[in-house]
């Protein structure tokens, strides 16, 4: 019996916690992750696997919580690994949070947030 | 949501192992015997129940996977977002095939004067493409399409040995249309020779699929992940055993005490199947869990 119960506790595990399907890892972010910049006129996510575009979205905030941008997400032609966010115009100096979150081509949800700074 | 989703891609896979492991076995078990009449309406009927369950749950698959890649349960049904998975993701570029092959296979499978030459290669179609998707549709290039035929060949191997298990379990009964005992034994020889090869494949191209997600590191089979591989390979060993205990105790007692030896026969090959679905089970958990 207690074998079933560990048994069943180690797949709930498994369904349960939602980094165990994070397929798609961050790799590199522009701007990085916790970075002082001087502008920023796009985000830029690279991940370890293919994402796809049209299930995958990246939400800019600034300090006050309005969304920068209203644009999709898009995924970079060249490299199915690239989602990409085209930011509007200069931003005001102030911390800015990004939140993504993308279907990897396996099929598999992931997602995650950071922040970055504009120098004034 | 993930749960219905392995359920769901476990009973389509056990589904479509059945339609090409009774396709592909039968031929070989009683080819040439007096019971290949029996290859009309037994085997007729447990190969078009399987193509049906392969279409619906190649459909359900499809409106559960939408939901969860919109993590969204609403989408299950959303035509706009339905649509936008088998359009725009990798997922969709196999499955509209693989719903195209499963549903011919199902309407051949029904058809009048039997299933014919097309239903095995359908289902041999249905049960490749499956290959196409998950982890080892990860990568691109020459590594990618290396998988990808890994994974077809492991699907290929397991569909020939579990899913031919219910035809056997059929073959084994003692009234109705079930084989005589001579047939029966002539069956499970061709069936073990065949079965071992299988065997062999499958563990050959697991072997390879382990290695290739955990890039060779096997001291990165850290719990979850390595647990259940773990007891993936602890059930398939079982049913190497229960194999064994078809072959070598039952088989032989079937033209000694017939009776006894076909009711042991039948519960061991049902248990042999019950196990190798909960393999099945086990490698969708792998399919959703992270590679270490």
């Amino acid at each position: 019996m207690m074998k079933v119960l560990t048994v069943l506790a180690v797949l709930a595990g498994v369904f349960s916690a939602s980094p165990a399907f994070a397929h798609a890892h961050l790799l590199q972010a522009e701007p990085a992750v916790g970075a002082e910049v001087a502008s920023a006129a796009a985000v830029r996510l690279s991940f370890s696997e293919g994402v796809e575009g049209k299930f995958s979205s990246i939400t800019v905030t600034d300090a006050a919580g309005r969304a920068v941008s209203s644009e999709p997400a898009r995924a970079d032609p060249q490299d199915g690994r690239v989602l990409g966010l085209l930011l509007p115009g200069p931003l005001a100096p102030g911390v800015y949070s990004v939140s993504w979150s993308v279907v990897s081509v396996d099929t598999h949800r992931s997602s995650g947030h950071f922040t970055f700074t504009v120098r004034p | 949501m993930m749960v219905a989703l392995v359920a769901c891609a476990t009973v389509h896979t056990a589904a479509v192992m059945v339609l090409f492991g009774t396709l592909a076995v039968r031929p070989l078990l009683i080819g040439g015997t007096a019971a290949a009449g029996f290859g009309g309406a037994v085997g007729r009927r447990l190969v078009a129940v399987a193509a049906w369950s392969a279409f619906v749950t190649a459909v359900a698959w499809l409106s559960l996977q939408s939901a969860a890649m919109t993590d969204d349960l609403g989408a299950m049904t959303d035509r706009e977002t339905i649509l936008a998975v088998l359009g725009d993701t990798a997922f969709g570029r196999v499955w509209r095939w693989h719903l195209a092959i499963a549903g011919a296979a199902a309407v051949v499978s029904t058809r009048r004067g039997g299933p014919g030459r097309l239903l095995p290669v359908l289902a041999l179609l249905q049960l490749a493409g499956l290959g196409l998707i998950g982890h080892a549709a990860m990568e691109e290039g020459a590594s990618g399409l290396f998988q990808r035929a890994v994974q077809v060949v492991h699907l290929l191997a397991g569909g020939a040995w579990l899913g031919a298990l219910p035809f056997l379990w059929l073959l084994a009964r003692s009234r109705g249309e079930g084989a005589s005992p001579a047939e029966l034994e002539v069956a499970l020889r061709r069936f073990s020779g065949f079965g071992a090869a299988t065997v062999a494949l499958l563990l050959l191209t697991g072997a390879v699929n382990l290695w290739i997600r955990t890039g060779g590191r096997w001291e990165a089979l850290a719990a979850p992940y390595g647990l259940i591989v773990a007891g993936k390979l602890g059930l398939v060993a079982l049913m190497m055993v229960l194999a064994l205990v078809n072959r070598g105790l039952l088989t032989p007692a079937l033209s000694r005490r017939p009776q006894w030896g076909r009711r042991w026969l039948r519960l061991s090959v049902a248990m042999e199947t019950l196990v190798g679905l909960a393999a099945l089970t086990a490698a969708f958990v792998l399919g959703g869990a992270v590679p270490p």
